[in-house]
């Protein structure tokens, strides 16, 4: 049991991919060697054969590109907002999480307000106005009136930055996971996941995506709340009683509960939380989503769904970390000869499932874990595959001259060409600590994605040159800050000193984006830049009042301007 | 084409007036995030346990009943203006 924690928890830190692993602070343990969980067995078993099912009946349905990329466009609002959830709720926020409050105290209140905050941010500026624009992925709104080629191609780079950056944390956390609960080899465990999640995509496209991302959101909230409930009852549902017991239980005593154990620094602090407040919006998983509804009214209706959700569940992970400070103390059983919990802080919330509820609820609370991760990558992957098809075939390669057979063709070899990829990444990342590519994904995101789609739909003067100079700059900015930080040029590549001093690059990267898009756009003088800025109009119209009469707008990828 | 007019009017549902409430809601989403987390770094003692973790709780209930309450609004803009 021990040996299967240990490993439970190593491979649990690896799958840092969101914003609470994003300072990659947490102890990770060696892995063990494998020990079946045969319970976790049986329930994820249960939940893959599920989920192939679904992807059978879905490959029914899946014979356009509007059902490939948009599950036909015909998911309700609910429906939506739990897959939205599904696909942003990944093991990280349960376990990293919850492990981040068991060790750090307090200062995990900031995560957990980072994911939720970003949803009203969404709401605000782009859900609807994404909805009404787009068709399959978010460049049909960026590129709505600019030069499709130019656009789509700086956006597949930045698009697909983020989606692997993900993708490997994913795996590399999956991997190892599979390898506990069935004793496999790593690399078979890696292989299993790759071609688990080929095979939800290429055959179920965005229905079986969709409805797996809802299953898994499901399960993830009825666990949670039951590991959160049993939890909260040894402290009578009393917050003051947990607080005190917190207090006295933790080897931090009084600072446990004082803000400054993690974040120390306000430029630090800023950074990351415009990586929360701006990442999510730029992430091209979670913009897909809002092409599988009938209208931006029911996107809308999607984030709020979303956010009910996720605020929901952000709070209870922050009270499992807080239960587990008290409830983890003095159970020898899960620390090592260290003093430190067994295989890392993230494993928290699997040694409290252990506590409370014995081998069962470990087993669920595992199999739970395994199948937020297959959903997340399933997802992840659906995104790069259409980034290949919508984006670089059907716009850059084709040129609009669209073959619809053969773009649903495109986007299944594309998806089983990423499931390899992401194999080969999750083998050759299986040492490494991943943990900066979650800083690396959001701060991408805000400052490239989000950047760019924010001056597109609000300022009429953005030009195609200042696009490609803005999202160049932030792309290669951000990625470049990363590199040189100590998550990178000291952990990993194992110098003495960091020499960007900051964790994340957001507070410089995004505004470094916005200024030289904007200051390249207004010097841009050419006649395409004149049209493009005449043809904001009509995209105003559009974004806030969607296309008359059209469930599906019509995003022709073959048109270089608007008029 | 609708001009700055139509924006304006019934017919649009109000849209400029939305356009701002956008920009006007997000900055107060940021400054209630950044603002007071600026502050309880620079100044950790200035704040109880119990006073943190309710603006933590405050603000991660903002975030739901925000986009709740955004979304009847806008559902009702659209309304009146005829664009459901």
């Amino acid at each position: 049991m021990k040996a299967a924690l240990r490993a439970l928890v190593a491979i649990c830190s690896v799958m840092l991919s969101d914003e609470a692993m994003a300072d990659g602070v947490l102890q990770v343990g060696p892995p063990p060697e494998p020990t079946i969980q045969w319970l976790a067995i049986v329930v994820f078993m249960a939940f893959v054969s599920l989920t192939l099912v679904i992807t059978y009946v879905a490959a029914k349905r899946t014979g356009t590109t509007e059902e490939f990329y948009s599950a036909g466009g015909n998911l309700t609002g609910f429906q939506n907002g739990m897959a939205i959830a599904g696909d942003w709720m990944s093991a990280a926020t349960f376990l990293g999480m919850s492990g981040l409050v068991f060790t750090f105290g307090l200062d995990g209140i900031v995560y957990a307000i980072g994911a939720a905050i970003s949803w009203p941010v969404i709401m605000f500026i782009l859900s609807d106005r994404v909805r009404n624009l787009g068709r399959h992925t978010y460049m049909d709104v960026i590129a709505f009136r600019l030069d499709n080629v130019a656009i789509r191609t700086l956006g597949s780079f930045s698009g697909l930055t983020i989606i692997f950056l993900y993708l490997t944390a994913q795996m590399v956390g999956a991997g190892a996971l599979i390898q506990i609960l069935f004793g496999l080899p790593y690399w078979v465990a890696v292989v299993l996941v790759g071609v688990l999640m080929s095979i939800y995509v290429s055959f179920g496209g965005m229905l079986a995506t969709s409805w797996i991302q809802i299953i898994k959101a499901a399960i993830l909230l009825v666990g949670g709340t039951l590991l959160g409930t049993m939890a909260l009852s040894h402290f009578d549902f009393s917050l003051d009683q947990m607080l005190d017991s917190a207090r006295a239980a933790s080897p931090l005593g009084e600072d446990v509960l004082l803000p400054g154990n993690l974040l120390k620094d306000p430029v630090a602090a800023i950074s990351l939380g415009l990586a929360f407040l701006f990442g999510p919006a730029g992430l091209p998983h979670i913009l897909m989503r809002f092409y599988t509804v009938p209208d931006g009214r029911t996107a809308r209706q999607s984030v709020s769904w979303a956010s009910l959700f996720i605020a929901y569940f952000q709070i209870v992970v922050f009270l499992i970390g807080l239960a587990a400070i008290t409830l983890l103390a003095g159970q020898s059983q899960y620390f090592g000869a260290d003093g430190k919990l067994i295989g890392g802080a993230n494993m928290a919330a699997l040694h409290l499932s252990d506590l409370l509820g014995g081998q069962w609820l470990l087993g669920v609370v595992s199999a739970v874990t395994f199948a937020t991760i297959i959903a997340v990558v399933a997802g992840l992957t659906l995104s790069a595959a259409s980034t290949f098809s919508h984006d670089i075939y059907a716009t850059v390669i084709a040129r609009g001259r669209r073959d619809e057979k053969r773009e649903i063709l495109i986007s299944r070899l594309a998806t089983i060409a990423v499931g390899v990829v992401a194999i080969g990444l999750g083998i050759l990342f299986e040492k490494q600590n991943v943990a900066f590519m979650a800083t690396l994904s959001l701060a991408v995101a805000a400052s490239v994605n989000f950047s760019l789609l924010f001056l597109s739909l609000f300022w009429s003067g953005l030009t195609t040159r200042g696009t490609v100079w803005g999202g160049a700059v932030g792309l290669v900015s951000s990625i470049t800050m990363v590199c040189l930080s100590a998550a990178v040029w000291v952990d990993i590549l194992g110098n003495a000193q960091a020499i960007f001093p900051y964790p994340h690059p957001t507070i410089f990267s995004l505004p470094l984006t916005l200024l030289v898009a904007i200051v390249v756009s207004m010097l841009d003088k050419s006649p395409r830049a004149q049209a493009e800025r005449a043809a904001y109009r009509q995209q105003l119209v559009i974004s806030e009042m969607g296309q008359a009469g059209a469930k599906t707008p019509s995003t022709d990828p073959s048109n270089s301007t608007v008029i | 084409m609708p001009d700055r007019d139509y924006f304006n009017s019934e017919k649009s549902g109000g849209l400029v007036v939305r356009r701002r409430v956008d920009a006007l809601l997000t900055a107060l989403t940021t400054a209630l995030f950044l603002a007071p987390l600026c502050l309880i770094i620079v100044h950790p003692d200035a704040f109880s346990t119990k006073a943190i973790i309710g603006w933590g709780f405050a603000l991660i209930l903002y975030s739901v009943c925000s986009t709740w309450l955004y979304q009847w609004w806008i559902s009702n803009v659209e309304r009146r203006g005829g664009l459901k």
